[in-house]
């Protein structure tokens, strides 16, 4: 569907933006039941916050008494903006790369793998030091959904002339 | 790790003759909350002066202007070695109920070790502990001011409830809670403020933040390190629900 005044490019940014958030969404629900049973201890963004936000307990009363009291919500917004941008990122895949079929699960995979090497041990994070094996398999998991989430057939994200390559049909029908 | 490790040996000396609010003023200055008191006589151990020595001055009602700081300090301050170890110097604090301890080797007082210094161990890995929430350690009977509350009697209270700081309700309805510590008395003292016409609200702490009681108590204890905070209210959907000290901090790390 085309989104009026935005180019295609422009078009498939925003579409993966909104995928994100989406698959973003959606990797909430699965944290959900595997925090509920205590497979996992505490979520990367709630340990960014909880374990490394002294920073802001330092410098900004003000934010520190808003996020201390609005956690909950605050999280789950900065999780959701992560998967906006992941979103993005992923529709400037190269097209070789956006019609494989294994793509989402490998891009999950790959945010999963971004935030253990680099991410945790940088913040200092109890994730990139003491956690039990189930955890992490538990956060490798839920960066897949969201990767196949985001993902879906991939086809959203592939610039107009690698869709129409795709479908030549369409393009003998001048659509 | 001994004492010796974590004091801090550029403490601060009064002499006992001088006044309270001269004493406070000088404090406040130097930005310490304890001064060491040269012994009466030799071989005893010094006397030590803290802001919580400020606070029961100003909850009995003294003349800060002309009374002694020997007459409303500690005359014989507990005192620890400089290689004992610093679990024992901590434990001596937290069953002493006080947040200074002179350091003395032979007749000489060579530091003082604060529950500060303690807690700066912890949080840069000189101490291991398992990881912790603040929920662990804060206290949640806290005491409550109002804004129009008087100073004396605001001391007095605290001195009763044998507390710290206390919460300072809100000036608005979403507005954040303020707190009122012993620092801040220290510092009406040593100004020659009349803590019987000042309210609570003028003195509030103009360094203070707040956390969650499920974020990280090494996490708190960073924040009181490198901020310089005492005390960090802590706060839920609710509300003010406690508050977390540096005396709070070393008595569960040493349970």
């Amino acid at each position: 569907m085309a989104v009026p005044g935005l180019d295609e490019r422009n078009e498939r940014l925003a579409t993966g933006m909104v995928r994100g958030v989406m698959a973003a969404m959606t990797m909430t629900g699965l944290r959900q039941i595997t925090t509920g049973l205590g497979l996992v201890d505490q979520t990367p963004p709630d340990a960014v916050l909880k374990q490394r936000g002294f920073g802001v307990l330092v410098r900004s009363p003000r934010l520190a008494y808003f996020l201390a009291r609005r956690q909950v919500a605050v999280v789950e917004l900065a999780h959701w903006g992560f998967g906006a941008g992941g979103g993005v990122a992923f529709a400037l895949l190269p097209p070789s790369l956006l019609r494989r079929r294994w793509t989402g699960v490998v891009y999950g995979l790959a945010t999963w793998v971004a935030f253990e090497v680099s991410v945790a041990p940088v913040l200092g994070l109890d994730q990139a030091k003491q956690i039990r094996p189930i955890e992490r398999l538990m956060f490798a998991l839920d960066h897949v959904l969201y990767g196949v989430v985001l993902a879906g057939d991939g086809r959203w994200a592939l610039p107009e002339r690698g869709r129409l390559l795709r479908r030549p049909w369409r393009r003998i029908a001048g659509r | 790790m001994q004492v010796a490790e974590a004091m801090s040996t550029d403490f601060f000396a009064l002499r006992p003759e001088e006044t309270v609010a001269d004493a406070a003023r000088s404090m406040v200055e130097a930005w310490v909350g304890s001064a060491v008191l040269e012994p009466d006589r030799p071989g005893s151990p010094p006397g030590i002066f803290t802001e919580r020595d400020a606070v029961k001055a100003v909850a009995a009602g003294v003349d800060a202007q002309s009374a002694r700081v020997a007459d409303h300090s500690t005359p014989e301050a507990t005192v620890a070695a400089p290689d004992w170890s610093l679990e024992e110097a901590a434990r001596a604090m937290t069953e002493g109920d006080f947040r200074h301890l002179p350091v003395v080797e032979g007749d000489r007082t060579v530091g003082v070790l604060s529950m500060r210094d303690v807690v700066s161990v912890w949080t840069s890995g000189g101490w291991h502990h398992r990881k912790m929430q603040i929920r662990e350690a804060m206290s949640r009977d806290f005491l409550e001011l109002d804004r129009t509350d008087g100073l004396r009697d605001a001391a007095r209270l605290m001195v009763e409830r044998n507390v710290g700081a206390a919460i300072v309700a809100p000036p608005k309805p979403r507005a954040h809670p303020e707190i009122v510590t012993s620092r801040d008395f220290l510092e009406l003292v040593g100004a020659g403020g009349d803590p019987e016409r000042e309210r609570v609200s003028d003195h509030v702490s103009g360094g203070m933040t707040f956390s969650a009681p499920d974020w990280s108590l090494k996490q708190a204890a960073e924040a009181m390190s490198t901020g310089g905070f005492q005390h960090v209210v802590v706060v839920d959907r609710m509300g003010t629900v406690g508050v977390i000290s540096l005396r709070d901090i070393v008595g569960h790390l040493l349970d």
